[in-house]
């Protein structure tokens, strides 16, 4: 790795909350698939709003209104940026990706789906992406169709081809796997379904934190994903929507902010964004959010993707150097997310010892459950790294999965 | 022998051990003792809301005594669930009701669960309690 491209040592300084013990052992922090850390800078916007600039926004004419308005729409400008959308018209700040699933399902298709309609997913959606499609076809009588995987974690792409077809009303899919890594080959299935006319929504919660999006380039209808796993707060996320559907669509909460003019006989509404963002919304969270994503913007984009493709081989080399180690999800297309079982041992038994070493990996079901089925286990540990691990860190987690062994066995 | 004397030989047991992973491994090893669930008690009313694995209990009564069985498919909890059972196996449901545990307090093992662990290990503890109200007479 050329250093002068990316220097990890330099940018772990810039995440406090990587300088400490847990439990006697210097923090290692896998579990950026669940959450990522915060840079300084991210934490210091949070501070500096609520101490300098703290106002209600829009309609505001006094001075901190219009400071807090300006953070709040230069924010918005911010992520359009980011995800290269066409206008901030079509970025509408969410509580995070399920909000935006939702939002979408209850709108859009609560208006739009009729008895026997199809919404196709895949079989390794997070339960983000399940349910409140499950939800809606109990409400409109919509049929659910699921694209199947192999034992790889790669989606089966003949089976998308005899699935998707002239009843399909919506793809709603995941770009990456947080349970497995794999990256969905998306521009091919997001083709097929625009051939049916069907709607196209995108879960991007895990690739945003990995590489760049460009949602006009997908040429996706919908683009969700969460400002808590790329750096920024929780609380807060966005839905990208093509700008002349979100103005075609209803809206879905009622209150202000998202209306024009209101009368006890009738009510005019906003439009997008505003349209969808009743109430007033999170207001520190979205500035704090673009400050997670000038961050990111600063960074070597190149360089990250090869220091992260660089620990994934590292890590998959050295773990399976372990005996009885499984790995699940060996797409060649990964992000450096890696979920495993190891023989004989339970998973939250050696993620307790693995605790217990300093080391934060994630146990369970991922909030995939159906994927647990498909390989027919109760969960799996799963380390997910980020630009800020380091090989070292990797080689920790190995002894400690050696110890772990060894008192388990 | 009653509760507190197996609650006081299991803490003089693990006092020994200097570690979490000493302690631990006297956990795990005595979750060995349990023997293997029979199929038939593994069934949805056996099971122990509250616990991230899979865990059962069920209890029966000789009369005068609380009789277990139970599994756990990951072994630190079923290494708590056999010191459970050490402490609460054949001993009258009245006793069972109003102990105290505290020996996962006096032996540091609890200081060394996270939450939603100790939570779990809760939800055992009240389970058994429940198992044994059932014998009681009013």
């Amino acid at each position: 790795m050329n250093s002068s491209l990316f220097d990890v040592e330099r940018i772990r300084k810039d995440f406090p909350i990587l300088h400490q013990q847990v439990n006697g052992c210097p923090l290692v922090y896998f579990d950026n698939g669940a959450t990522s850390q915060k840079p300084q800078s991210v934490i210091d916007s949070i501070v500096h709003y609520y101490s300098a600039y703290n106002s209600n926004i829009h309609r505001g004419v006094h001075h901190l209104s219009q400071l807090a308005t300006s953070a709040y729409e230069q924010s918005r400008e911010e992520i359009r940026s980011f995800i290269q959308a066409k206008s901030a018209d079509e970025i509408i700040f969410t509580r995070g990706t399920t909000e935006g699933i939702n939002l979408i399902a209850q709108t859009w298709g609560r208006n739009y789906l009729k008895q026997g309609d199809e919404i196709v997913i895949t079989a390794m959606e997070h339960h983000a992406n399940i349910v409140p499609w499950q939800m809606l076809c109990e409400q409109t009588g919509a049929v659910l169709k699921v694209i199947p995987m192999d034992n790889r974690g790669e989606l089966i792409l003949e089976e998308a081809e005899k699935m998707i077809g002239v009843r399909t009303r919506l793809l709603a899919m995941m770009h990456v796997s947080n349970a497995l890594g794999t990256i969905n080959p998306l521009k091919q299935l997001i083709q097929l379904a625009q051939k049916f006319g069907a709607m196209t929504l995108i879960d991007g919660a895990q690739a945003v934190p990995h590489f760049p999006v460009n949602v006009q380039e997908l040429d996706c209808d919908f683009y969700v994903f969460s400002a808590h796993k790329v750096l920024g707060p929780t609380g807060i996320g966005v839905l990208y929507g093509k700008l002349q559907l979100l103005n075609e669509i209803p809206p879905w909460q009622g209150g202000g902010d998202m209306i024009r003019t209101v009368t006890f006989e009738k009510t005019t509404y906003n439009d997008s964004p505003l349209k969808f963002e009743a109430g007033t919304p999170n207001i520190c969270g979205s500035i704090a959010m673009a400050e997670g994503i000038r961050y990111w913007n600063a960074l070597n984009h190149d360089a990250v993707w090869v220091h992260e493709q660089h620990l994934l081989h590292y890590a998959t080399e050295r773990l399976k150097e372990i005996d009885g180690l499984k790995i699940y999800g060996e797409s060649a297309h990964k992000v450096p997310v890696i979920s495993f079982n190891i023989e004989g041992l339970h998973p939250y038994d050696v993620g307790f010892i693995l605790d217990k070493k300093g080391i934060a990996l994630r146990t369970g079901h991922h909030c995939a459950q159906p994927i647990m089925d498909f390989f027919g286990i109760p969960g799996t540990l799963r380390a997910s790294f980020s630009f800020y691990n380091t090989t070292s860190e990797i080689d920790r987690m190995i002894d400690s999965i050696k110890v772990a062994k060894q008192m388990l066995s | 022998m009653s509760i507190l004397s197996k609650e006081l030989e299991i803490i003089e047991e693990l006092e020994m051990f200097d570690d979490w992973q000493e302690k631990f491994g006297y956990v795990i090893d005595h979750g060995k003792n349990i023997a293997e669930l029979e199929d038939q008690y593994r069934i949805e009313e056996n099971l122990v809301h509250g616990c991230q694995n899979k865990v059962y209990i069920a209890s029966s009564f000789d009369g005068e005594h609380v009789h277990y069985v139970s599994h756990s498919e990951a072994q630190i909890p079923r290494g708590l669930l056999s010191l459970l059972m050490r402490v609460f196996e054949n001993e009258k449901p009245e006793e069972i009701l109003k102990s105290e545990l505290d020996f996962f307090e006096k032996t540091g093992i609890r200081d060394n669960l996270s939450m939603q662990r100790s939570n779990g290990l809760e939800s055992m503890i009240r389970r058994m309690k429940l198992e044994a109200a059932k014998y009681i007479k009013n």
